[in-house]
């Protein structure tokens, strides 16, 4: 009973029970004061959150039950849903669109997290290293796809040449089923790695180093202090990139459009791409619109699995 | 009396803005939106703006080149129907033209065309191509076939001889092989013959299956009808050039991946427009690169898209946008235009093209004459949808030509009906 507050609202009246041991009576004696400066302030964000996000949401939501092409629309019922469990392109787009998650976040995180711990043991070349491997993800999307269409680009393009060089067999890349998502994932990965490491590195630097000298003493290899002093003190640092991640990695969708299409045979079709496909393409807005409620009620839940059993570890207090 | 001054200097001021300004509302201001193309925009550089607001001090144009590919142009050109701020004239493909034009986004040009003084100088299959069912809902202005073209360097370093290009599907297969060359290890580092392994419906397929006399797509009632034989057919013959690697795999829809505009391709089906800028960047080629009359089976047959003039449903000010159209189509533009290789649509300026290109005008003018667009139904899109999937299947060898037809239709049929 001890320290549990309770409070609650009766006739006008605020009661705290103190931990049972008494009911402290405070009457309302004046009403709350309203700093109307401060909610003009934060009125800007709200606004463009009630007219960007949240009535777009809403908007978007009314119009899945519709079958709006840009002239006429009707209602339409739950047609769109249903719709959607018989579409087998859409069904590979949404096994494409997790596939490709999985293994880029898989590779970013990872991999941005060995480039971190590698060049914060380089010493001097750490800045240098750190500017290469940053540099793509200063460059947009669109620009970086054309970048990789000519590498990927089987006639003429770098990797073949590399190859053809030293005498292997050129390779299709984009072209082909097999190697055209993981061709998508490379970019992606190439890309945002930089980001992964600079914020890895981040963390890194800010654990303290007598957790290391710690587990010196008592005798662990560097492979113990990884995993028993890097990684957990890290967790924060991959829990942020891991929400980011997989939100950005779910609505992935320059790179398809601009290196592949979506193609070949559907291979490398994923979710946003498809909303794109049936809305601007084919002017189904309203199945486009079912399909976008979708996402987000999925994106949504993942996240907040996260946000469940992702966040744990980060109320380290080492003061 | 300062203080009168200064009040008496800014109502002047004002005043004279208000003047200004009133005058420059005068003015109508047009929008023209045009998709890119590798003659348009030379052509808009060369002083079209200027030429027209000089002919009509009225108007003022505002024209917008659209970047990115037909479907590019569809996808903004929803976005700003969504916003309400279409252009008031657009130049588009006639893929294009078919999915917006049959959804009424154009106006009727029907009062125009038939009040027209140039009526009868224009080409009737310009005219018609701007029907959607009984009415204009655009204009023909620039025919866009495409055509064989080869490296006659390539030929003779084949054996080939240049002035004999393939005419049939026997030759072409034959020549296609005959010019692909490889390494040790078996990679093609000359294409004999350029086959997409992406998806382009247009340039290849459709060309293709017409003539071996498939019908395709039953405009009339419209049905589609990919699983005819002589549709399979054609896509086991495509199958059985493109298996032998006589190719490299490419996007006909980015000209930086075609082997033949790389210079590394011996033969490929391309417009005059891409002609003209192959030319235009590789002047080294000058002299090596003909055009060849329409491939033939049962009939010769060859894509022919076409680029119309349209006016926005929404557009405000109908009369003006006719008057642009009216200036764009005038004998002077086009013969302007023909110096870019444009094709003329006027009856009178015909001859001015073959006059001006002697060693390919002729063919171009045949692949007009046997040329086919595309086709022009609502659900055109939803065509390319579900044949694209298919075509790559079978170019992947994951399916026959039979099995992917059948499946393509049936998903066809399923979304349409």
């Amino acid at each position: 009973m001890g320290g549990r507050v309770q409070g609650c609202l009766e006739r006008g009246r605020f009661l705290i029970n103190a931990g049972g041991l008494g009911v402290l009576r405070m009457t309302k004696q004046k009403s709350i004061h309203v700093d109307k400066v401060a909610y003009l302030m934060i009125a800007p964000y709200y606004i463009f959150l009630i007219l960007f996000i949240l009535l777009p949401i809403v908007i978007n939501a009314a119009l899945s039950f519709t079958d709006y092409n840009l002239n006429t629309m009707h209602f339409v019922g739950l047609a769109n849903y249903s719709r959607m469990l018989r579409d087998p392109i859409l069904q590979r787009s949404v096994l494409n669109t997790f596939l490709y998650t999985i293994i880029t976040l898989t590779l970013t995180v990872g991999l941005g997290l060995m480039v971190s711990i590698l060049i914060t043991k380089t010493g001097k070349l750490i800045s240098t290293i750190r500017t290469v491997v940053f540099m793509p993800y200063v460059i947009s999307m669109a620009s970086a796809s054309m970048i990789w269409l000519w590498i990927y680009e089987p006639g003429y393009g770098l990797l073949n040449s590399i190859i053809t060089l030293f005498g292997g067999t050129a390779k299709d890349w984009v072209y082909d089923i097999n190697l055209a998502l993981g061709c998508v994932v490379a970019v992606t990965v190439w890309k945002f790695l930089g980001y992964n490491m600079v914020i890895y590195t981040a963390g890194l630097m800010n654990i303290p180093g007598q957790l290391y000298e710690a587990a010196m003493i008592d005798g662990a290899n560097a492979w113990v202090q990884f995993v028993h002093v890097t990684l957990p003190m890290l967790r924060p640092t991959t829990f942020f990139l891991m929400v980011t991640g997989f939100i950005n990695n779910f609505n992935v969708f320059e790179q398809v459009k601009i290196l592949t299409n979506g193609g070949p045979v559907n291979s490398t079709t994923t979710i946003m791409h498809q909303i794109y496909n049936r809305g601007f393409i084919d002017y189904q807005f309203g199945y486009a619109a079912a399909i976008t409620m979708i996402l987000m009620i999925v994106v949504s839940i993942i996240t907040a699995l996260n946000f469940r059993y992702g966040s744990r570890g980060q109320d380290l207090d080492l003061s | 009396m300062r203080k009168t001054f200064a009040l008496l200097l800014c109502m002047i001021l004002v005043a004279s803005s208000i003047a200004i300004g009133g005058l420059a509302e005068e003015k109508t201001k047009i929008t023209f939106w045009t998709i890119t193309s590798d003659n348009m925009e030379p052509f808009l550089a060369g002083g079209f703006e200027a030429r027209f607001e000089a002919a009509y001090p009225q108007y003022d144009l505002v024209v917008e080149i659209i970047p990115g590919t037909a479907a590019d142009f569809e996808t903004q050109y929803n976005a700003a129907k969504m916003s309400g701020m279409t252009p008031d004239v657009a130049y588009l493909t006639l893929t294009s033209f078919a999915s917006l034009g049959t959804r009424g986004e154009f106006i009727a040009l029907d009062d125009y065309i038939n009040a027209w003084d140039s009526k009868d100088d224009i080409l009737e299959a310009s005219l018609n191509m701007g029907k959607t069912g009984e009415s204009f809902s655009g204009i023909g202005c620039a025919p866009a076939p495409v055509l064989l073209m080869y490296r006659t360097d390539m030929f003779e370093a084949a054996g080939l001889d240049p002035d004999k290009p393939p005419t049939n599907w026997e030759e072409l297969a034959d020549y296609a092989e005959k010019l692909t060359i490889k390494d040790a290890q078996g990679n093609v580092t000359q294409a004999g013959l350029d086959i997409p392994s992406i998806d382009y419906f247009l340039n290849i397929c459709e060309p293709f299956m017409l003539m071996n006399g498939a019908t395709v797509v039953d405009e009339v009632n419209r049905t589609p009808m990919l699983t005819e034989p002589e549709v399979i057919e054609t896509l086991e013959y495509l199958y059985n050039i493109y298996s032998k690697r006589v190719t490299l795999p490419h996007d006909w829809q980015k000209v930086e991946t075609i082997p033949f505009m790389n210079g590394i391709g011996a033969m490929g089906f391309q417009g005059p427009d891409r002609y003209y800028k192959l030319l235009k960047d590789n002047p080294d080629l000058e002299g090596k690169v003909r055009m060849a009359p329409p491939i033939s089976k049962i009939k010769p047959a060859t894509f022919c898209g076409y680029r119309l003039l349209t006016v926005s449903v929404n557009s405000q000010i109908p009369d003006a946008a006719w008057d642009l159209i009216d200036f764009y189509m005038s004998p002077d533009e086009m013969a302007q235009r023909v110096d870019l290789d444009v094709i003329p649509v006027r009856k009178s300026l015909e001859a001015s093209y073959v006059e001006r290109y002697p060693d390919y005008g002729q063919f171009v003018v045949e692949a007009v004459s046997v040329g086919k667009g595309a086709f022009v139904v609502p659900w055109v899109a939803t065509l390319y949808k579900y044949f694209g999937p298919a075509y790559e299947s079978i170019m992947q060898g994951l399916k026959t030509p039979a099995e992917a037809m059948e499946e393509a239709q049936r998903g066809l049929l399923g979304e349409i009906s």
